[in-house]
């Protein structure tokens, strides 16, 4: 049977590393697939293999039944891929609203003769746009801040701005690269809560990289533990909090 | 949404529209209050320099490449201009627009190399460009004119009126700054604004959410050396006579001035900043030797305690504000008490 | 040797000596770039002003004193200069947005060439009285060539090997290469930035006033012009040879005075700067990170 997205033999060699390492899994629709493993262990390299940012050194990615290997990043969102990255990569000069309507680029399909002389075309466009902002802004709890430059704004919010960009895009399938990261365990939990619920109301498929071992374990419905590159165990959560492979190599992890 | 909040945001428009129609009145009526023939040409040249300050904003302010040779895209539509109109006889309209589309098909091709290479690079290949094109300038003679230029440039005429006086220049001057500004000003408020400034701040991240930045960063330079052109051939026609000292080095050192004073990424802050570097130098006519020390003076006290100029965007005002540096002790604060738990 | 050939060597070696006081020039700027990624725009205005210094030294204690004595003294004023400069006009935003520095870095340059303006004045000043390069020739069959068109690349392949030892083999040049490569990190783990970082900026304006001094004495003339255009062809210079690394700094200077000697001969001296600054962007654009430069990888 084939699944929503499929990861079959990913190799992702720079130079003499091998960053990934003929990994093959796979992700249902609807689901929240969890990606697990210590530092360096390649989950965001699958991450950027699968979204084009660099080119698989082999194997295929298939998604929706469609073979997306080495498509480009900008390519993605047209296939129905957004991602977050470790490292914010949001808009810091530029209001929370901005940060979201660009978001909307896709869908935005106003040309540029109707930007330059306003017309009537254009501004409904843009209050088309600016209405689906403000409702992702609701959903995801940041209408009040909406005028707020992103870069006066603390860390944690900053996650959850990434995180209503990606959903603007309104993918089919999400990436999260480390979610949580940075924040305590109170944010952790509510920025968790908010994504389940945006996936259940928009009707996602969420992959998450974190190392937040509470979050993973009570929110993914499967997860998917790497190290070095390749794949050490995968199935639900209780049958890897077992898996003694997985133990000997997370021993105090969380 | 309710009707407050959506009000509470037009608000703060309001109050930028009516500040711009307060200055604009004040731009219209100065003529017929100020008697200065000498004043009213300070102002002319602050609206042609206006111009080609917007489109350095829209390539280096909003989009964030460094271009630091745009003066070529001005001087290319100078003498495309000037040309234009005395050896191919076009009207003033026909050879202002010729210049400007000449200016933006080279804006376009020198942006081609640098959409592969980073920063550093755009800068690099600007500045060999505007090397290349003084060189082309000064020895191309059948064509340029040499060391000499052009000279002669025709008054303009538009529908039968001939400008010639102070008077006319400044508001011919005065309707393009304004028209200009109007159209950029759109472009800057819409989603092409936003993607450009998504490019500056965080070009990956940008491309993550759908975003051409290949694309975007073409129509970036092209559209500003569209307007550098339109700014140079007006220039032509304003004094009549260009040669290739006219676009030296030193003057894109200036529209830098400029734009880093007023604002870098901010329209109206264009037009202070060329208005401070136009009308300024002129009232210290005495301290003309030291003209470019004063300004360098200046860009570094701009950069020591308020990088972004007058009113310019945030994306360029570093790390100096207290709010910044308290809101980071916050975080940091936090971090290390998520940590310790 | 046919007159083609011997014109043509003629051309070589004359590129040769441009080109080996362009590597001096810009091994000076290549400290600064190099290490800290930040484009000093004022580099040419400061070796300008530095070798005006060594013109009035030598003008007034003319005879008495060695004329290179005095110019490593002035190198070394320069060099002061050079790290007030930091200390006053980058250190302060050296964490900012990348443009601050650099534009900070214009307006000290403007600063510069300003006061070189005021007090040596706006018209070139001849450099022929000052003995810096050996005088003299010799034949190498057709081949006519001057003493100073082996002591040029001489003195610049010198400070080269200098400077790769300092680089590799001194404490200094460990603490160099560790800011270059992460200066968040070297900070962290106690490498003295605040002592290192503006002893770059100073062997950057000595090292820049040296090649400033065989630049006006084989040319014969300095005028305030040169600042600027220096920084530039400095800059163009790196680049090519990529970023941080010396040699590529050495080599690119030499390929690109060979390149400019060869336009000058063969298709006019008019498109003599335009076909180094061509040779330059065709090069980036098939290898951007240089001759010999290493590529930053940045983690996404």
């Amino acid at each position: 049977m084939s699944h929503f997205l499929e990861v079959e033999h990913l190799k992702m060699y720079f130079g003499g590393v091998k960053a990934v390492d003929d990994l093959s899994f796979y992700v249902d629709e609807h689901e929240l697939l969890g990606i697990i493993g210590p530092n360096g262990s390649g989950k965001t390299t699958v991450f950027n293999g699968v979204t084009g940012i660099y080119k698989p050194t082999g194997g295929k990615v298939i998604f929706d039944g469609k073979d997306i290997t080495g498509q480009s990043l900008r390519n993605m969102v047209y296939l129905g891929i957004s991602r977050t990255f470790q490292n914010l990569r949001i808009f810091k000069a530029m209001t929370v609203l901005d940060n979201i309507m660009i978001g909307d680029t896709k869908n935005n399909h106003s040309n540029l003769f109707n930007a330059v002389f306003h017309t009537p075309r254009y501004r409904k466009y843009e209050e088309e746009a600016r209405q689906n902002a403000l409702e992702i802004l609701e959903m995801t709890g940041l209408t009040e801040y909406r005028n707020k430059y992103v870069g006066s704004l603390p860390y944690g919010m900053q996650k959850r701005i990434e995180f209503a960009r990606a959903v603007v895009v309104n993918p089919k399938l999400l990436l999260l690269d480390e979610p949580a990261a940075g924040l305590n365990s109170k944010e952790a939990e509510e920025l968790m809560e908010l994504i389940i619920e945006v996936k259940n109301r928009k009707g996602f498929t969420i992959i998450m990289i974190d190392h937040n071992m509470k979050i993973m374990m009570s929110s993914a419905e499967r997860i998917v533990a790497m190290e070095t590159g390749q794949l050490l165990a995968e199935g639900t959560p209780s049958e890897i909090q077992n898996d003694p492979d997985v133990i000997k190599a997370y021993l105090g992890e969380g | 949404m309710n009707m407050k909040t959506l009000n509470k945001f037009s608000l703060s428009r309001n109050k930028a529209l009516v500040a711009y129609l307060i200055v604009l009145l004040l731009m219209i009526i100065a003529p017929l209050v100020i008697k200065d023939a000498f004043i009213l040409r300070l102002f002319t040249t602050t609206y042609i320099f206006s111009i080609v300050c917007f489109g350095n904003m829209l390539v280096v302010g909003y989009t964030g490449m460094l271009c630091l040779g745009f003066v070529a895209f001005y001087g290319i539509g100078s003498y495309a201009g000037a040309l234009a109109a005395k050896e191919l006889g076009f009207g003033f309209l026909l050879s202002v627009l010729f210049a400007g589309i000449v200016a933006a098909i080279v804006g376009f091709v020198i942006s081609l190399p640098c959409l592969r290479l980073s920063v550093d690079f755009v800068g690099l290949i600007t500045t060999s460009f505007l090397n290349i094109f003084l060189a082309i300038a000064r020895n191309w003679r059948s064509l340029t004119g040499g060391p000499n230029g052009v000279t002669g440039i025709p008054r303009p005429v538009i529908f039968g009126y001939r400008i010639a006086s102070v008077t006319s220049f400044y508001y011919l001057m005065l309707i393009f700054m304004v028209l200009s500004f109007i159209l950029l000003n759109n472009i800057i408020h819409s989603k092409y604004g936003r993607m450009l400034q998504g490019i500056r701040d965080n070009e990956l991240g940008a491309v993550s959410v759908g975003v051409d930045s290949r694309k975007m960063k073409i129509f970036a330079f092209t559209v500003g050396s569209l307007f550098a052109g339109i700014a140079g051939s007006l220039y032509s026609f304003y004094i009549s006579a260009i040669n290739p000292d006219n676009f030296i080095f030193n003057i894109s050192t200036q529209i830098m001035q400029m734009c880093v004073l007023g604002g870098m990424g901010s329209l109206p802050g264009a037009v202070i900043g060329a208005a401070f570097f136009t009308v300024v130098p002129e009232l210290y006519r005495s301290l003309a030797l030291y003209r470019i020390g004063l300004g360098g003076i200046i860009m570094v006290l701009c950069m020591l305690f308020r990088p972004q100029g007058l009113l310019g965007s945030r994306a360029f005002a570093g790390d100096k504000g207290f709010a910044d540096r308290i809101k980071r002790a916050r975080v940091v604060a936090q971090q290390k008490k998520a940590a310790a738990k | 040797m046919n007159e083609g050939l011997t014109y043509f060597l003629q051309q070589v070696i004359n590129g040769l000596s441009c080109g080996a006081i362009y590597s001096m020039i810009a091994i000076g700027y290549s400290m600064v770039y190099g290490v800290l990624g930040l484009i000093n725009f004022a580099h040419g205005d400061l070796y300008v002003f530095g070798t005006f210094i060594a013109y009035s030294l030598i003008i007034v204690l003319s005879g008495m004193v060695n004329p290179w004595l005095l110019a490593i003294v002035a190198g070394c004023l320069a060099g002061c200069v050079g790290m007030v400069i930091e200390r006053l006009a980058y250190r302060p935003i050296r964490k900012a947005n990348r443009m601050v520095p650099m534009i900070s870095a214009f307006g000290c340059a403007a600063v510069l060439k300003t006061i070189s303006q005021a007090v040596w004045g706006p018209e070139a000043i001849s450099f022929e009285s000052l003995s810096f390069l050996p005088e003299g020739s010799f034949m190498l069959g057709n081949l006519q060539v001057y003493n100073r068109a082996l002591f040029i690349p001489a003195v610049s392949l010198a400070v080269v090997i200098i400077m790769q030892y300092i680089l590799n083999h001194t404490k200094f040049g460990l603490g160099t290469r560790c800011i270059m490569q992460d200066s968040a990190t070297s900070n962290l783990i106690g490498v003295p930035s605040d002592t290192i970082i503006p002893l770059i900026y100073f062997l950057g304006g000595f090292l820049g006033v040296m090649g400033g001094v065989l630049y006006c004495s084989y040319y014969g003339y300095i005028s305030i012009d040169m600042g600027m255009l220096g920084t530039i062809k400095a800059w163009a210079v790196v680049m090519l040879g990529g970023k941080g690394s010396f040699w590529g700094a050495f080599f690119g200077g030499l390929v690109i005075g060979v390149a400019e000697a060869m336009a000058g001969a063969y298709i006019g001296t008019a498109y003599r700067d335009a076909v180094g600054y061509i040779i330059i962007v065709v090069v980036l654009m098939f290898r951007p990170t240089g001759m010999f430069g290493h590529k930053k990888v940045e983690k996404v």
